[in-house]
């Protein structure tokens, strides 16, 4: 049988057999958070500062070897590019959305991710970040049914399955692919050049 | 060393990617679509071989998802649908729809239901 990836999606393996995958995954994502130093929040926070590059660049080389085998895997034919799961896009949602959970992490050293690794190696602090992630959520669905703003603010200005290639006008994966690399590897160096103002300022 | 065993291995998977994009045309990649459709078709016929519907129909409709205009896809459907529900394959005549169908698939295959037809009666 010829298979072609993802396999849940294109129907080549059952749900029990996705899900068990999925847990055996998460667990080798928790471990590789944890041994790159992504459980410590004293690791993330500085980041905002531009006293530590080692998120960045860690960051930076994950999303470049996932972005290149995915490109590899589609332009071979491996990959069923339709079915890949890529989350609607709601604009204003997103931009608010993302300032709050910029300032969370700066505040936290925490994002959720990072936050579940941390509380499996018992991160007290980690615990009290779930626990306001939580109460965030919380509060959030208890007011959307009564609050009209907040219900256009995230179901406005829906792009659908919106891709750097559709923003410029290709259907080609390899213009997404281009503009990831110059991106990544852009905003490694920006970090870079930053951290080095920061040390030499004594900071 | 192992710093730079690490910015080495990243370079080559990214020179790797280059090299690939590059030399990959656009309409390569419609070719590759073409063989991707071809994986799901034969997918799609095991599965019917071995009387996996659902399977099947899943495959095909990925396949139709790819190129929506392939002959041997919609072939296959068509197929499928047959396996699936061999009391429409006979000749369509105007006769009265029997109720007493051992096939439950058939059911949604069937036509509208008549205005004597209550939602009851269908077990909606």
């Amino acid at each position: 049988m010829d298979l072609v990836f993802p396999l849940f999606t294109s129907g080549f393996i059952s749900n029990e057999v996705n899900l068990f995958l999925a847990l055996f995954i998460g667990m080798l994502f928790g471990f590789i958070l944890e041994r790159a130093g992504f459980a410590t929040a004293a690791h993330i926070a500085p980041v905002f500062y531009f006293k530590n590059t080692m998120v960045p660049k860690v960051m930076v080389s994950a999303i470049v070897t996932a972005a290149t085998l995915i490109t590899l895997g589609v332009l071979f034919g491996y990959i069923d590019y339709n079915n890949i799961f890529i989350p609607t896009t709601y604009l204003w949602a997103y931009f608010v959305g993302g300032l709050i959970f910029g300032l969370g992490m700066v505040m936290s050293g925490w994002c959720p991710g990072t936050a579940l690794a941390g509380i499996a190696t018992l991160k007290i602090d980690a615990i009290f970040f779930a626990l306001g992630l939580l109460a965030g959520m919380y509060f959030y669905f208890d007011i959307y049914d009564a609050s009209e703003g907040l219900r256009h603010l995230a179901n406005d200005a829906n792009l659908g399955r919106y891709t750097i290639a559709k923003a410029l006008g290709s259907e080609d994966i390899r213009v997404s692919y281009i503009v990831t690399l110059v991106v990544s590897f852009g905003l490694m160096a920006f970090m870079m050049i930053m951290n080095k103002i920061a040390k030499n300022k004594g900071e | 060393m192992g710093k730079i065993t690490s910015i080495i291995g990243l370079v080559l998977i990214v020179a790797a990617g280059i090299v690939a994009s590059v030399s990959t045309s656009y309409q390569k990649q419609l070719e590759n679509k073409k063989e991707l459709c071809k994986k799901y078709i034969n997918s799609a016929k095991e599965a019917l071989k071995k009387q996996n519907y659902g399977d099947a129909k899943k495959f095909i409709q990925n396949a139709l998802k790819v190129d929506p205009q392939n002959k041997a896809a919609i072939k296959t459907l068509m197929e499928i649908s047959l396996a699936q529900n061999p009391a429409n394959s006979a000749p369509a005549q105007n006769s009265a729809q029997t109720q007493n169908s051992s096939n439950n698939q058939a059911k949604p295959q069937q036509a509208a239901p008549s205005s004597e037809e209550s939602e009851d009666d269908l077990g909606c």
